[in-house]
């Protein structure tokens, strides 16, 4: 897992972080990841938030080829699998 | 001079050099450079591993490693160049990285972050003995002056991970708390949502709100939970593992595609699905 460490020791240093969280659900499991550590926002493009979340998993963006990105009224991210609906 | 002296003495310098020893850091893939009476020469070294080496020029292009420095002759080395000390952090993409602990003697200051080159052997939140010679920041020696009890109790709290904020470690000054803070926020996203240290209803409402739905009841039913939840006004039951919130049953078909998501996600596959069979 890689974190920009230049960002991190701006926020340790400032004491400033937005709050705001990206809900990943990769095989069934979720997990929140703090989107300061990302530098990703709600404004985003997909491609940007997947490439953040392949960059801070050390894995490649097409794990999450099949997967969408939900933008929450509170400023939130989800990212999950495509839904079959039957 | 007359510039032949020049030429001879220069010839003269350089047949000299060849076969010389000197003490320099090298890292695999790196060059050292050495002055010799104003002039630069720049040789390639081979090695696996980032070391204090003793070196013995091959040409005026190579060099090798024909033996270790002992710490007096390191230190030796070390003092012809400002000086600093270290905090040590941990590694990002192979490098380790750290924060200036105090201003050298010869009042040498660094902002931020800097790469810190050949600390392998020293453990986070120790402090490094360290010189700079204008491009890299080499570790020559732990610093034994900083007591190693902080060291480990900074290291205690973290594997704990107490929060920044009711860190208590008595002899720990500014920048190890700027640093503690700093690696409490890069483990803070492997901290699950669904924590177990925590009752059943509190999880399963954090787990809602985080997809923007709120509890309304829940019951056990062995190692699944049957899960009672509002969403933009419409209540809905999905069964899901008790420790992982998996979803074993998201109470309408998802094509046997179920275990794919957990209960926050369900908030939003929800969604979708009320768009497209709403209308």
């Amino acid at each position: 897992m890689t974190s920009n460490v230049t960002s991190l020791f701006n926020q340790a240093q400032t004491g400033q972080t937005s709050g705001k969280t990206l809900h990943l659900t990769l095989n069934g499991v979720g997990q929140d990841i703090a989107m300061d550590l990302l530098e990703v926002g709600a404004g985003c493009s997909d491609v940007d938030v997947k490439t953040a979340l392949a960059r801070h998993l050390d894995t490649s963006a097409e794990t999450f080829r099949n997967h969408v990105v939900e933008r929450l009224e509170n400023g939130n991210l989800t990212v999950r699998p495509q839904a079959v609906f039957g | 001079m007359n510039p032949l002296d020049l030429i001879n003495q220069l010839a003269r310098q350089e047949q000299n050099l060849a076969g010389s020893s000197f003490i320099a850091p090298v890292v695999p893939g790196g060059a050292v450079r050495l002055r010799v009476n104003g002039l630069v020469y720049t040789f390639a070294v081979r090695v696996r591993d980032p070391q204090w080496a003793l070196l013995r020029t091959d040409d005026l292009r190579t060099a090798r490693v024909v033996g270790t420095p002992s710490k007096a002759q390191i230190r030796q080395y070390a003092e012809q160049l400002p000086r600093l000390r270290v905090l040590l952090l941990e590694y990002w993409d192979g490098v380790r990285y750290g924060l200036q602990y105090s201003t050298g003697s010869k009042g040498l200051e660094l902002e931020g972050v800097v790469p810190v080159q050949l600390s392998d052997n020293l453990d986070v939140f120790d402090v490094a003995n360290c010189c700079f010679d204008g491009a890299n920041v080499w570790c020559d020696s732990r610093d034994d002056s900083s007591s190693a009890q902080r060291g480990r109790q900074l290291r205690n709290e973290l594997a704990n991970m107490t929060p920044p904020e009711t860190m208590r470690v008595a002899t720990s000054t500014v920048t190890d708390r700027l640093a503690y803070k700093m690696l409490w926020l890069r483990r803070r996203p492997l901290v699950q949502v669904n924590a177990l240290d925590t009752d059943d209803h509190t999880r399963l409402g954090r787990a809602l709100q985080a997809g923007g739905a709120s509890l309304e009841s829940f019951n056990m039913r062995g190692d699944d939970v049957n899960v009672r939840f509002r969403y933009d006004g419409r209540v809905h039951n999905a069964q899901v593992d008790r420790r992982s919130f998996t979803v074993t049953s998201a109470g309408f078909c998802l094509a046997g595609g179920d275990r794919n998501f957990d209960l926050t996600s369900l908030v939003g596959v929800l969604r979708e699905r009320d768009g497209h069979y709403d209308d």
